[in-house]
């Protein structure tokens, strides 16, 4: 019960302060770190992320330049998350410009192994309340305002099935997916999601978990994948043709 | 097999079970007790009021290797002019500290504990609640348990002492009771979920069909007996023979 720092360490990370800082601030955006919240201390956080005390100092002074994080003195301080109302597009626009279409599918086939898999053994195991966490997330991104919105809603849904599955690994491979996917999807309108069809098939999954239907939990979470890898395919492609013309 | 045997057994283990769940129930009520004899009235408690509280916490959750995490969260407007607030503490590698979370409810972050069962059960009279194992994502371990126990003021609910344990070590200990037995056994939570099993048979996290009753068959398993853990937190056990092996319950 409570932040969810664990999740933003899943893999080891090299070492390196831009690593720690690109994983924070990914956290961060995703929603996967609550606005406000207080991280750990600077040694809870090298201890966690495997690096050096002087590596995260290093790697938390980056994150206030990038305005992710403030730090306050005196007895109730410390570091806290200071979410931005929206994400930078420009880094994740070039990103999926630099990508390969193998390597686009690639992740998808990973995603859609992990999701299908997280979508049926969530059809088993889901609690009543993790069910309506489902629906109420579903919501969620129905209502987002801003693109930043629909990113954390759409992520805390797919993270909320893995759940649901009882597997802690799942959970963090999705995490580490959602990382990945997640910004390219939502914030780039070459992507052009039609957030309708999204909420529709949201609604379906949670549906059939609710239904303790493994099989088609499963069969609407890969055909959910999939339709992602058609929309960043396309989204590449015209960011490139873009890009050629340029 | 004899029925009235292998209700005796179920009995006995079901018991030594609870031996081992009820110590950390007893440690969420010496929390309770110490919020309960807070002077000043409910609805007017501040961080200061509740320091013997703090020290209570930070004290027990040393107490054992299973204690994650420890609190008290208050019923809403229980604390001064906050309608949220979470006294929790969390332990990792030794270390303890206090958690902080956000709780502005118009962000899509929000943590709302007032809707969570380990809140709504207590609030709603269950003297001892458990609620998973669930893959805790706002957590500072994975796989746990949240126990949970009511806090009265005059009779009046002002929040819940509830406890994260660590599930891995919770399983240990509690099928270092199992896997002695010679017969196939397994604890299933008020949820239909599977908790622990002596035997690969059930898959532990998958909710079962039904809760299991005596004398029900369960693919090639007859439940020969089905006894509620003492400890009074919804989870029973249930033994299983198979058709051939139907008399081992002595």
């Amino acid at each position: 019960m409570s932040g969810l720092t664990p999740l933003i360490s899943p893999s080891a990370v090299g070492g390196r302060a831009d690593e720690v800082v690109q994983r924070i601030s990914e956290a961060i955006h995703l929603g996967l770190l609550g606005d406000g919240e207080k991280l750990p201390s600077e040694v809870e956080l090298a201890a966690q992320f495997g690096v050096a005390p002087m590596t995260m100092r290093e790697a938390l002074a980056a994150l206030r330049a990038e305005g992710l994080v403030e730090t306050k003195r005196g007895r109730s301080g410390g570091s806290f998350v200071r979410r931005p109302t929206s994400p930078p597009v420009e880094p994740v626009r070039q990103r999926l410009a630099a990508m390969t279409i193998s390597g686009l599918r690639d992740l998808v086939d990973e995603h859609q192994g992990v999701a299908g898999q997280a979508a049926r053994l969530a059809a088993e195991r889901a609690s009543a309340s993790n069910a309506r966490r489902l629906f109420a997330l579903t919501e969620q991104l129905g209502g987002a305002p801003t693109p930043g919105d629909r990113v954390r809603a759409d992520c805390r849904f797919h993270i909320e099935v893995a759940v649901a599955s009882q597997s802690a690994r799942l959970t963090r491979r999705e995490v580490g997916l959602q990382a990945e996917v997640s910004g390219m999807l939502w914030l780039l309108p070459e992507s052009a999601v039609d957030v309708a069809v999204h909420v529709e098939e949201h609604h379906a999954i949670a549906a059939a978990v609710l239904a303790e239907d493994g099989a088609e939990a499963r069969r609407l979470a890969e055909n959910h994948v999939a339709g992602v890898l058609r929309l960043l395919t396309a989204a590449h492609l015209r960011l490139i043709d873009e890009g050629a013309e340029a | 097999m004899s029925q009235t045997a292998a209700a005796a057994q179920a009995r006995r283990i079901a018991a030594a079970l609870s031996e081992i769940l009820v110590p950390f129930y007893e440690r969420m009520e010496r929390v309770a007790a110490t919020v309960a004899a807070t002077p000043a009235p409910p609805g007017q408690w501040t961080e200061s009021d509740l320091g013997p509280v703090q020290d209570r916490i930070v004290e027990l959750i040393a107490e054992d290797d299973a204690l994650v995490g420890m609190g008290f969260v208050p019923a809403p407007l229980v604390m001064a002019g906050q309608e949220r607030a979470m006294l929790w503490w969390q332990r990792n590698d030794g270390r303890t500290s206090r958690l902080r979370l956000n709780f502005d409810r118009t962000s899509i972050d929000v943590y709302d504990y007032v809707e969570m069962e380990w809140f709504t059960q207590p609030a709603a009279g269950q003297a001892r609640v458990s609620m998973g194992p669930y893959v805790d994502y706002s957590g500072s371990e994975l796989y746990i348990v949240t126990a949970a126990v009511p806090v009265l003021v005059e009779g009046r609910f002002v929040g819940v002492a509830g406890a994260d344990l660590l599930f891995g070590e919770l399983e240990r200990r509690l099928l270092d009771v199992l896997r002695k037995e010679p017969f196939e056994a397994v604890i299933v939570s008020a949820e239909r979920r599977v908790i622990v099993a002596n035997s690969a048979r059930w898959v532990l996290g998958t909710r079962l069909a039904s809760v299991p009753a005596a004398g029900v068959v369960d693919g090639d398993a007859v439940y020969a007996a089905v006894e509620p853990l003492p400890v009074g937190t919804g989870w029973v056990l249930a033994l299983a023979g198979t058709e051939e092996s139907g008399n081992n319950f002595g």
